[in-house]
């Protein structure tokens, strides 16, 4: 016989044992022939209670897993539905939980979540942090953690805001570090084909990352982000990288073999946008007999006001 | 009109009378608004006579080399004395250089079918080939004969340029008139009273003239992407090529040989110094190849390069081609991202750019490329939409269409946002034209007063205020018509290339 103490202990072990797959009541006890379901049911109640092991319901099944304890010193000292709410809220990890899903997963009141994630704050147990992707909607995560890439948005985002003049500068910053790579220091010379020092994006990010342009870690992809973005601007184009292997041992920091290469800053200009029709906020209106018409317009007498 | 080009007939038998319907030439019409542009290249290209002959026929529509000879020498009696040369010079220097416009279809013989409507005579061409048969023609067989006309038309359009070519080349004018004579004779439908007339008729062709600037504007791409020694390149390249254009539409120029290209290039071009070369591509020796060897080395920069407008003619060595649809689609491309990017910005353009690279794209795909928040695109979106240069796709999920539950895919159809954006120029042209009407009409008292054969002769009869005044019209119509002109540029640029 063994008693309640040493059985819970006994029940903890198989529990973390199993791990994330879990441990059902019939597995345990197939092991351990000498003790009784009944003493067993206690020492789970119990440990239950104290918030040590989980308990899952697959197909028609109960399992239970076991928590680690360092997790379970913060959950063991809650009670009732603080606890539940606190093991939904952690088995969300760093993505986060909005209370919406709380609520339908706990089956609690939303009054009662309420009153929970007060508690739970004020114990410095939980967070709220706010989605990029859902900027309405407050998740609660639990305060060790960082919120994942998904929710923050990355490091174009600062306050759940897409960054924009940080953006801009670094993309002006890449721009002209790829047009300086591109062409000869001559700005009527021209590379031939078969120059092949035209950067990469891992070769970008070693330039943006050694001159703390930005005071942020960047990965390689979050730099072709920004350098795709300057291929739909027009500025830069990417090719793939001519393969000369008396070269190919020194670049071993290239992954991909997209090059960038710019193009020669050209002011657009057009002539129609010179006259007031082609800026013309009215234009769609405008017909010869109608209240907008050339012969009365004021854009014109400013225009042709010599 | 008919005259001028600008009008076109066809007849039809009624009952028991022939009725006559009339038709504006619209293209011939849109052309109207170059005629500047075309004063001022004739000028550049062939010179005073050049522009003397071309306002001469574009005065009159229509003129054989005779009636232009005199019309020149009755408008310009006096000043020909001033520049010092015999009447004899330049009646020989004016025939030279019509024969040149003619020689480079710059100007081109109008034919008496030329005034007929096209559908017109297309009809009676199919009628001709129909009546032949026993029974009416099957689905198949007028498709068949469609086709064959068609051919002909195009094998028509080449030939008589190559046979203008030929007599052109034994150079004496007379024969050169009588030889296009015994040719128009032979064609067997001299139907129009002007044609009873000996001589040929020429007019000014608009669409040879359109060619030379397209040339010019494929040549200027290089320019701003490599340097003025790739510029110079193409341009002798589209020069060899430019004789056996036929019309604005066509896929491929004709294949020019690199030692060809080589004996034709200005002779300032500079091909060894606008090369940088990379140090173990020089070797030890450290010297720049010469000449030869750096056209090479620039012919496969071209060829390289992203724009891939100049390519290698398949299976033929040392013969490049150049790909005319692909330099318009660029020069559409560019025109109108300049377009955006003075209307509204660039990232307006970088949207647009973005949906031309990767087809159909939702809102928040397009926020997350282009890296800007939901809310700017969203707006970004609307307006682009509203000016013709984007489409909206609805992808229904389930069938009651419910807004929800439908993607709302954005894209760029750039021949529809082309013609969306012509629409718009030739509404600016239009306004332009009708300001410069009104601002003569509110000076119409004071130009009235201009054209009296007393103020004529003696200009102080206008107090300073007139004068003022004047100088103020005159500035502001100069303003007018010149951006007219320059609106008229980019319509052509979206419309015929």
């Amino acid at each position: 016989m063994v008693d309640s103490k040493s059985l819970e202990d006994l029940f903890y072990d198989e529990c973390s044992k199993a791990g994330n797959n879990g441990l059902t009541t019939t597995d345990f006890l197939s092991v351990h022939k000498e003790c009784d379901p009944k003493d067993t049911a206690l020492a789970m109640n119990a440990l239950l209670t104290k918030g040590y092991i989980e308990v899952f319901q697959v197909r028609g099944e109960l399992i239970y897993k076991a928590l680690k304890k360092e997790d379970v010193g913060k959950a063991g000292a809650l009670h009732g539905e603080e606890q539940v709410v606190y093991n939904t809220i952690r088995s969300s990890g760093n993505e986060g939980i909005w209370t919406k899903h709380l609520k339908s997963k706990t089956n609690l009141h939303e009054a009662v979540i309420k009153r929970c994630l007060r508690a739970l704050e004020q114990k410095a147990l939980v967070k709220a942090i706010k989605s990029v992707k859902h900027p309405t909607r407050k998740l609660y995560m639990l305060m060790e953690l960082t919120p994942s890439v998904e929710v923050t948005g990355g490091p174009w985002f600062t306050d759940q805001e897409l960054d924009v003049d940080f953006v801009e500068q670094l993309t002006h910053q890449c721009y002209k570090y790829i047009l300086m790579k591109s062409f000869p220091r001559d700005p009527s010379c021209i590379f031939t084909s078969s120059h092949n020092a035209y950067p990469s994006a891992a070769a970008v990010r070693k330039y943006i990352m050694e001159k703390r342009i930005s005071q942020v870690e960047l990965s390689v992809d979050d730099i072709t982000m920004l350098l795709d973005v300057l291929i739909y601007d027009g500025k830069v184009e990417r090719f793939i990288a001519q393969v000369d292997e008396d070269w190919d041992d020194e670049d071993m920091d290239t992954e991909s073999d997209w090059v960038y290469k710019a193009v020669r800053d050209k002011k657009a200009e057009s002539a129609w946008q010179d006259c007031p029709c082609g800026v013309c906020p009215v234009a769609d209106f405008c017909t010869e007999s109608g209240p907008v018409n050339p012969a009365g317009c004021t854009y014109y007498s400013k225009w042709l006001d010599f | 009109m008919i005259q001028h080009n600008i009008a076109v007939y066809a007849e039809a038998q009624e009952r028991n009378r022939i009725v006559t319907y009339y038709e504006a030439n619209r293209a011939e019409l849109l052309h109207r608004a170059l005629i500047p542009k075309v004063l001022i290249y004739s000028q550049k290209w062939f010179e005073r006579e050049g522009e003397a002959i071309a306002s001469t026929i574009l005065a009159h529509g229509k003129l054989t080399v005779v009636e232009c000879l005199k019309d020149i020498q009755l408008n310009t009696k006096s000043s020909t004395l001033v520049s010092g040369r015999s009447e004899a010079q330049r009646v020989l220097a004016i025939k030279k250089t019509f024969t040149r416009m003619v020689k480079e279809k710059c100007l081109i013989a109008v034919k008496p079918s030329d005034s007929l409507t096209a559908a017109d005579k297309d009809m009676a061409d199919e009628k001709r080939e129909t009546d032949k048969m026993t029974l009416p023609p099957t689905a198949a067989e007028l498709a068949n004969i469609r086709a064959g006309l068609e051919a002909q038309k195009s094998k028509d359009q080449n030939s008589s340029i190559v046979g203008l070519k030929r007599t052109l080349d034994s150079s004496e004018f007379d024969d050169f008139d009588g030889d296009k004579r015994r040719r128009l004779m032979t064609d067997g439908d001299l139907v129009i009273v002007e044609e009873v007339e000996s001589d040929v008729y020429f007019k000014i062709n608009f669409e040879r003239f359109i060619i030379r600037w397209r040339n010019m504007q494929i040549a200027c791409l290089y320019e701003t992407r490599l340097n003025p020694t790739a510029r110079k390149i193409i341009n002798t390249i589209l020069k060899l090529a430019e004789e056996r254009m036929i019309n604005i539409k066509e896929d491929f120029s004709s294949p020019i040989n690199s030692i060809l290209l080589q004996n034709s290039l200005p002779t300032d071009i500079n091909l060894v110094d606008t090369l940088e070369f990379d140090p173990q591509e020089l070797g030890p020796s450290n010297t720049k190849p010469r000449a030869g060897e750096c056209l090479e080395k620039y012919l496969q920069i071209l060829e390289e390069d992203q724009m891939q407008i100049l390519k290698k003619d398949a299976g033929r060595s040392g013969q490049y081609i150049i790909s005319l649809k692909a330099a318009s689609r660029i020069l559409k491309k560019s025109l109108i991202q300049d377009i955006v990017a003075t209307r509204f910005g660039s990232p307006y353009v970088r949207i647009m750019n973005m949906l031309l690279e990767k087809g159909k794209l939702e809102e928040k795909q397009i926020s997350r490329f282009s890296m800007m928040p939901v809310k700017d695109v969203r707006e970004k979106l609307t307006t682009l939409c509203t000016y013709g240069i984007l489409n909206l796709q609805e992808v229904p999920k389930t069938n009651d269409r419910a807004p929800s539950r439908t993607f709302y895919l954005w894209e760029v159809l750039l021949p529809r946002a082309a013609d969306s954006l012509v629409d718009r120029l030739y509404h600016t042209m239009a306004n332009l034209r009708q300001r410069r009407f009104v601002e003569k009409a509110k000076r119409a008292v004071l130009l009235e007063k201009c054209e009296r054969s007393d103020v004529k002769d003696d200009e102080n009869l206008l107090n300073a205020a007139e004068r003022k005044e004047l100088e103020t019209l005159n500035s502001v119509l100069e303003m007018l018509e010149v951006q007219e002109m320059r609106v008229a540029d980019m319509a052509v640029t979206l419309k015929e290339l």
